[in-house]
């Protein structure tokens, strides 16, 4: 017997992925829009991008956020890379609590955090600014990194590792030859998200940015607070690149290299594994 | 124990200088426990130089967890081991002068052969000529040449196998462990190997210690072979030794389907033969593992390619059995039979020797120098299986 196409579902989908995706073509339309007003389409240009490039709020606030970002993955990097070592040789119960903490780091509100540390930081008399954001990135930031990494690390055998030190490789050498080449489309995929996970984040460089600081993704919610503008939509266009590239390249290795982020990213099971 | 040394001894202990000290490798009651669990429960073991040593047994019985320990990767609980006369107990895994064939080869995937096999040598910091030319060599001795840019991906099974062996000979190491090298290998490319490791051996003149479950591959490479059951060594020796004159049931069950028959001891010669008793053959004088005593229950071990279809007259003792069941391997037939008791007994026979029936009762017998006794311990007969 055939079964019936459950036609119910089938448009409560579409209804809900054109509702989901609406927005974001909006965006895109309304950036190469000719109308300031943004009421009508009145014809294509490239017109907002340039104004957009040449605001130097706008260039000084990417320039912001690439520091942030670039730093940011840096360090949760370093960690995402010895926490995973560690927990290899953990124990069972310290592995337990160790996960606990990494997830509750992604799950728990931003808010509260970021609020956290805005209270942390002003008891201490530590400014706010850059490194203050990079802080509070890094916190989230680097359970997304311990998570890929810990995955690529449980899929590697560790008699690749007692080769090497059979053959002669003391343990930095190990690391040097063995585990880090093997783990470096995982880290080069982590970094990816982290970079993009990081341009879009509001709440944290909002709270933490002081006056110095204003990444771009607040300085699009300052310029909201006015009216949208056709160079509002121009800048998130071009943050949607940055984020739909990186994922896509992150997609791209993970499909053709074992990296710990199959799950993460949705690509099948082929590419966890070894 | 047996010495075979075909090269000179300077090939096995490269830039450490000196006349090899004493065995290649000595085990002092050495141990290691895993929580209440002794895997290797104390065992004393000497290997000379040049030897191929081989460490058979049940999965579970200590050979890996000893091997490892030589290698470094597991810390012993208790004593000591020794490389020529050296005490390495202590020393990492890199410091010390052997290496390892590991069971699942354990290639580095992100490197190719040629670098795979140079990796030791790297971290050495040999020239870059030295590596060359050494790797070179050793992948002609492995039969690889022309494969050096090839990933370990892009390799056969046996291949994979000779570029991890590669790897290590490469190093000339004064001891070369392997654990269960062939173990993923199937059955008519493992024989190939086998033998081909074998000649490998004897051109190096290098210590292999070797650790498999199969007790025939074993049997064919070593020079001696230690059986181990139960974290001890239940016997060890040549393969011959071993196999014709096991010190208990479970040694002789384990390296090879025998026929059992239990027996009785009814008098002890004074040139190690004993006079024993069995069901359904009556009295004979055979030899014996020594120490057995008048009265005691023992087994009297017969190999099945021992029995003949021919009647027990002169040195010869036997019984009356009916087949139950031929199966013919190609250059021999193996017969099920039951003895008068309900006993089974197996037989293995040349082909086209007499045509043999199913459902008709034979005479059978051996000769009593193909008899060996031992005592009795069916739980380590069945351990064996």
């Amino acid at each position: 017997m055939k079964l019936r196409r459950p036609r119910v579902t089938s448009i409560f989908t579409a209804v809900v992925m054109v509702c989901l995706y609406a927005p974001i073509v909006a965006v895109v339309v309304y950036s190469v829009d000719k109308d300031p007003l943004l009421i009508n389409w009145k014809g294509f240009t490239t017109h907002w991008y340039s104004v957009a490039f040449h605001d130097s709020r706008v260039r000084r606030d990417m320039l912001t956020s690439v520091e942030v970002a670039a730093a940011s993955t840096a360090i949760s990097l370093v960690i995402a890379v010895c926490a995973g070592l560690w927990s290899r040789h953990a124990s069972a119960r310290a592995r337990r609590v160790f996960d606990a903490l990494t997830y509750s780091r992604i799950v728990l509100p931003e808010v509260v955090f970021a609020l956290g540390l805005l209270v942390l930081f002003s008891k201490l008399h530590i400014g706010y600014g850059v490194w203050a954001i990079v802080f509070g990135h890094v916190v989230f930031l680097s359970a997304y990194a311990t998570i890929i990494i810990q995955a690529r690390l449980a899929s590697l055998s560790g008699s690749l590792e007692e080769a090497a030190a059979d053959l002669g490789a003391n343990r930095w050498r190990v690391f040097k030859r063995v585990t880090f080449p093997l783990l470096l489309p995982a880290v080069l995929v982590a970094a990816l998200l982290m970079i993009s996970f990081s341009f879009d984040d509001v709440i944290v460089s909002q709270f933490l940015g002081g006056d110095s600081a204003e990444p771009v993704s607040v300085l699009m919610l300052g310029m909201i607070h006015l009216h949208v503008t056709p160079e509002v939509n121009a800048i998130g266009t071009a943050l949607m690149l940055i984020t739909l590239v990186s994922f896509g390249t992150a997609g791209l290795i993970t499909m053709f290299r074992p990296t710990g982020a199959g799950e993460l990213l949705g690509i099948g099971r082929r590419a966890a594994r070894e | 124990m047996s010495d075979v040394s075909t090269t000179e001894p300077a090939t096995a202990s490269e830039d450490r200088g000196g006349e090899p000290r004493g065995p290649a490798v000595r085990l002092i009651s050495l141990a290691r426990s895993y929580g209440d669990v002794r895997a290797v429960d104390g065992i004393d073991v000497e290997i000379g130089d040049g030897e191929f040593f081989s460490m058979i047994g049940p999965s579970g019985c200590g050979k890996t967890t000893t091997l490892r320990m030589i290698a470094g990767l597991v810390a012993p609980s208790e004593g000591w081991i020794e490389v020529h006369g050296r005490d390495v107990t202590g020393l990492r895994p890199h410091r010390r002068p052997v290496n390892t064939v590991f069971q699942q080869y354990a290639l580095f995937p992100h490197l190719n052969v040629f670098e795979n096999v140079a990796f030791g040598l790297r971290e050495r910091r040999a020239p870059k000529r030295e590596v060359a030319t050494r790797v070179a060599e050793i992948l002609e001795l492995v039969d690889l040449t022309g494969r050096e840019q090839h990933r370990p991906s892009q390799l056969s099974g046996g291949q994979q196998q000779r570029v991890a062996l590669a790897r290590s000979l490469v190093l000339r190491p004064e001891v070369l462990l392997l654990d269960e090298p062939l173990g993923a290998l199937d059955l008519k490319l493992r024989k190939q190997l086998q033998l081909q490791l074998k000649q490998i051996q004897q051109e190096v003149g290098i210590t292999f210690v070797y650790v498999t479950h199969d007790q025939e591959e074993a049997f064919f490479m070593s020079d001696r072979v230690a059986i181990m059951r139960d974290g001890r060594i239940e016997q060890m020796g040549t393969p011959r030794d071993v196999y014709q004159t096991p010190a208990t049931e479970f040694v002789a069950e384990f390296v090879g389907a025998s026929n059992r028959l239990p027996a009785e001891i009814v008098a002890v010669g004074d040139d190690g033969t004993y006079e024993a008793e069995a069901e359904g053959v009556g009295r004979f004088r055979s030899r014996g593992v020594p120490g057995l005593a008048v009265g005691q229950s023992a087994c009297a071990i017969v190999r099945p390619e021992a029995v003949a279809t021919e009647p027990a007259v002169g040195e010869r003792s036997g019984v009356t059995a009916t087949v139950v069941d031929l199966a013919y391997l190609g250059h021999q037939v193996s017969c099920q039979l039951e003895m008068a008791d309900g006993a089974p007994l197996a037989m293995t026979q040349r082909e086209q020797q007499q045509p043999i029936e199913v459902g008709r009762s034979y005479e059978l017998s051996w000769r009593l120098q193909d008899v060996w006794l031992l005592a009795r311990d069916d739980a380590g007969a069945r351990a064996a299986v």
